[in-house]
């Protein structure tokens, strides 16, 4: 397959908010389950073992008009929920049996309680990961909060969920993990070849589809992108940061590399690069899944972190590790975790002589003339000086 | 023209000379040796810091102070001038400003750095980056509590467990160390005995705002009844003393048949509307955003935001006999760690049980963890109750954002919808 089919065809799902592919699974066998998640991270590997289709729900983006959701939420809120309540009152989301709204912020923990009010028929669950990432406290906390997920989603299904399900889930999650880091390793070393305006939609689609389809899509992908001959433009190399909840328009990402930048890193829907290792098959799967959470996971603003001298180590080492030469720090407006943030991880930024900028986007942004003339600005700032 | 001083019952001075107690043993601390912890007010452990002999100091109080003196819109430019966000929690925005500006306490004498920031992480996310930041500054060391939010609308074992192992294991620990001094559970239980007898009388106060005239506002008044059982006094024998005058001021309203004392001097018996109020309220206006109630007639007979630390009158008691799962219930059992169901089964109830004529939002704009889903809140305690709500919108600290005509046409507006839904029910009748 070319690079061209497999990028259309993740965008025509990217861009479906009908969500065909969700629905086609599900018709495709009487008993299935299709359980929806919002950023930021969920373990897909207990879905998917419990035999559903985990359906990533990031927003209605900027095709879709929100007219029933601005109705809930004051005009101080980020837009995703809004859009999200939209996607759910125009029954777009009537197919979904399960949402799980994990905890990222007060905003989507919210929501998952109107949830609950307004789709009484949908098996609804906060999932909560801990804020301690000491095995034997946080962990044990985990491994109990992964337990009732198990119980619920064996509730959803009517069929119980064996370790060894947990296991064989845990193993394709491990080999899609995998093959996005491969990804985004080629991506950093000859971006060129991988523009992230692809890379995006080629993720955004994995978190709708079935995890072995997608593990063999991103090998087609890298196979095609490899091969294809494109040209070396003379961009600077950057990595984004803040934008791990809300999404921004792909207009708004293609934006930064017309103005001269190659994305490099990013924390773009994060969920599949959350655990940063292996999740451990053997033993068992519930600790293994906790384990990993505490020790290997990213920093990313819905975490705490412990150790003031560890803050922003993660990014600094993000931004070396993929060669990046300063930092976008595009947060949605009204983000309180992504904003929160922005001053601390810019100063260490800042100390590590990192150069960023940073600004504000909403899903349904329409202006790039001001992003590309900022990136734009960055890059060429960059070039002079680097 | 200055504004007169406001009138003040007995027992808010007693407050007043027990806050400034407390700022004084905070800005002491360099002479009198003793440590200063900053916390929360949901959630928090005082009595825990009690048992190591820290002084409690309150960063959201500060910044309310600082709102009510009219200081915090210079501190939150500051703050933004200095690369903070103008979307988020004004509160966080005015203690950085203030920190900048000299970090000057109410007393004069400026705040000392912190030896130990205790994160209790209880129903609001912007807590955890409040004390990122503060650590940040003051290098200090921090101790977090995770608190586990109620999402499905109770707790859970798992959640206990959780938070006890924390306070063994990293919290007490970590105050030891801080301190120097032994944990003696014994010493905590004595205060938990304290504070179970402080929150009955606190109960106690908060009901008889179902009493026609109500005796109490439970919102502009509320603020005050909350004060030392949210802050540094829950588990001292001062708040045993407060709450026991404080039961017999508003005894002797309720033996009087008069209604709160307002800040004018004046008794409001004159009640028309009965309301429940959900949100904090706004501290730079607080005086004229009260006078626009007891103006009309309206009187707040019960509210949520005088649940933040802890639904006392849903039951909930420190407990002396279980000590460290009796915190643990408490930090989460505050109001805003309470999912949205069980926040409007909450106020439909005091809709019902207080005899309210319905349900005003004072939404804030810093505030996503109250604000956050506040429409739909509004939409399902009307249909339940089937009393109009209302909606006005403003902020915590930031002068900017509360517009006075904006709020006061909403709330006469709301009222002439109570009048009209009288008028038509009498009709109907
Ligand atoms: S965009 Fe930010 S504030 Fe909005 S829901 Fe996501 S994390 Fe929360
Ligand atoms: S967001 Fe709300 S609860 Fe949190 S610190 Fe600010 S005002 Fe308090």
């Amino acid at each position: 397959m070319s690079v061209a089919d497999i990028v259309s065809r993740c965008e025509q799902m990217y861009e479906d908010l009908d969500f065909s592919y969700a629905r086609k699974w599900k018709a495709a066998q009487a008993g299935r389950k299709v359980v929806g998640f919002l950023p930021v991270y969920v373990p897909l590997e207990m879905i998917h073992a419990a035999g559903c289709l985990p359906l990533g729900i990031f927003g209605g983006g900027d095709s879709m008009e929100v007219i029933h959701g601005d109705a809930y939420y004051q005009s101080y809120i980020c837009r995703i929920p809004r859009s999200t309540i939209e996607l759910g009152v125009t029954k777009r989301l009537d197919f979904v049996d399960g949402m799980l709204f994990p905890f990222v912020c007060d905003v989507i923990r919210n929501l998952s309680g109107m949830w609950k009010i307004m789709f009484p028929n949908v098996w609804t669950k906060f999932f909560d990961t801990p804020q301690n990432f000491d095995p034997a406290i946080g962990g044990t906390y985990y491994v109990q909060e992964l337990q009732e997920l198990r119980e619920g989603l064996e509730h959803l299904t009517g069929r119980k969920i064996s370790d060894d399900d947990i296991r064989r889930s845990t193993r394709l999650y491990n080999e899609n993990r995998n093959l996005v880091r491969q990804v985004y390793a080629l991506r950093a070393k000859e971006p060129w070849k991988c523009p992230t305006s692809e890379v995006y939609v080629l993720m955004r689609a994995g978190l709708m589809m079935d995890v072995e389809e997608h593990n063999q899509m991103l090998k087609d992908y890298m196979a095609a992108a490899s091969a294809e001959d494109r040209p070396k433009r003379d961009n600077v190399r950057i990595a984004i940061f803040g934008s791990f909840c809300e999404q921004p328009p792909l207009n708004l990402i293609k934006s930064i590399e017309m103005a001269g930048c190659y994305v490099v890193d990013d924390d773009y829907a994060v969920v599949n690069r959350f655990l940063t290792v292996d999740v451990p098959t053997d033993g068992n799967p519930l600790e293994a899944l906790a384990l990993t959470y505490c020790t290997h996971s990213v920093e990313t603003s819905c975490k705490y972190v412990p150790v003031e001298e560890d803050k922003g180590k993660f990014h600094i080492a993000a931004v070396k590790a993929s060669g990046a030469e300063g930092v976008i720090y595009a947060t949605p407006s009204f983000c309180d975790p992504a904003l929160l943030d922005r001053p601390m991880v810019c100063h260490r930024l800042s100390d590590a002589g990192i150069p960023y900028i940073a600004f504000k986007y909403a899903e349904n942004s329409g202006q790039m003339q001001p992003i590309r003339e900022q990136a734009g600005t960055f890059a060429d700032s960059i070039k002079l000086w680097s | 023209m200055s504004k007169p001083e406001a009138v003040k019952e007995a027992s808010m001075e007693m407050q007043k000379a027990m806050i400034a107690r407390n700022y004084d043993a905070i800005t002491s601390k360099n002479e009198t040796g003793r440590k200063v912890s900053s916390t929360f007010v949901p959630g928090n452990l005082n009595e825990l810091l009690m048992c190591f002999d820290i002084v409690n100091n309150l960063p959201e109080i500060n910044a309310i102070q600082a709102g009510m003196r009219k200081a915090s819109g210079n501190y939150i430019m500051e703050a933004e001038k200095s690369g903070h966000s103008e979307d988020v929690c004004t509160y966080v925005k005015c203690d950085i400003g203030q920190m900048s500006k000299g970090n000057i306490a109410p007393n004069g004498k400026p705040y000392p750095n912190p030896d130990v920031l205790m994160l209790s992480y209880t129903g609001c996310y912007t807590f955890m980056k409040w004390f990122e930041l503060l650590r940040e500054e003051y290098k200090c060391p921090t101790l977090m509590l995770h608190v586990p939010y109620e999402g499905d609308g109770h707790s859970t074992k798992n959640m206990r467990d959780y938070i006890v192992k924390q306070l063994k294991d990293v919290v007490i620990p970590g105050l030891e160390q801080v301190s120097g001094v032994k944990f003696d559970i014994d010493r905590l239980r004595q205060y938990l005995r304290a504070s179970a007898k402080a929150e009955d009388d606190l109960v106690w106060c908060l009901e008889q705002g179902k009493k026609k005239p109500s005796p109490i506002d439970a919102y502009f008044g509320g603020v005050y009844y909350i004060g030392p059982i949210f802050t540094a006094f829950r588990g001292t024998e001062d708040a045993v003393e407060y709450y026991k005058m404080l039961r017999q001021e508003v005894q002797s309203r309720v033996d009087n048949k008069q209604g709160p004392l307002t800040p004018e001097g004046t008794y409001f018996n004159d009640q028309k509307y009965r309301l429940i109020v959900e949100g904090p309220p706004n501290w730079t206006n607080f005086r004229e955003f009260w006078k626009m109630f007891y103006d009309e007639g309206a009187v707040v007979v019960a509210s949520s935001y005088t649940k933040v630390g802890g639904l006392y009158d849903q039951g909930f008691r420190h407990d002396p006999e279980n000590p460290l799962e009796s915190l643990a219930d408490y930090c989460l059992g505050c109001y805003t760690n309470l999912n949205l169901p069980t926040r409007v089964d909450l106020l439909a109830k005091y809709v019902e049980e207080y005899e309210a004529d319905g349900l005003l939002i004072n939404s804030i704009k810093s505030c996503n963890s109250f604000s956050a889903g506040q429409l739909m809140i509004m939409k399902e305690v009307e249909r339940r109750t089937g009393k109009p709500g209302a909606f006005i919108e403003t902020d915590l600290v930031d002068p900017r954002y509360f517009s006075a005509a904006n709020v006061k046409n909403r709330l006469e507006s709301y009222f002439q919808m109570i009048e009209q839904k009288r008028q038509g029910a009498h009709r109907a009748a």
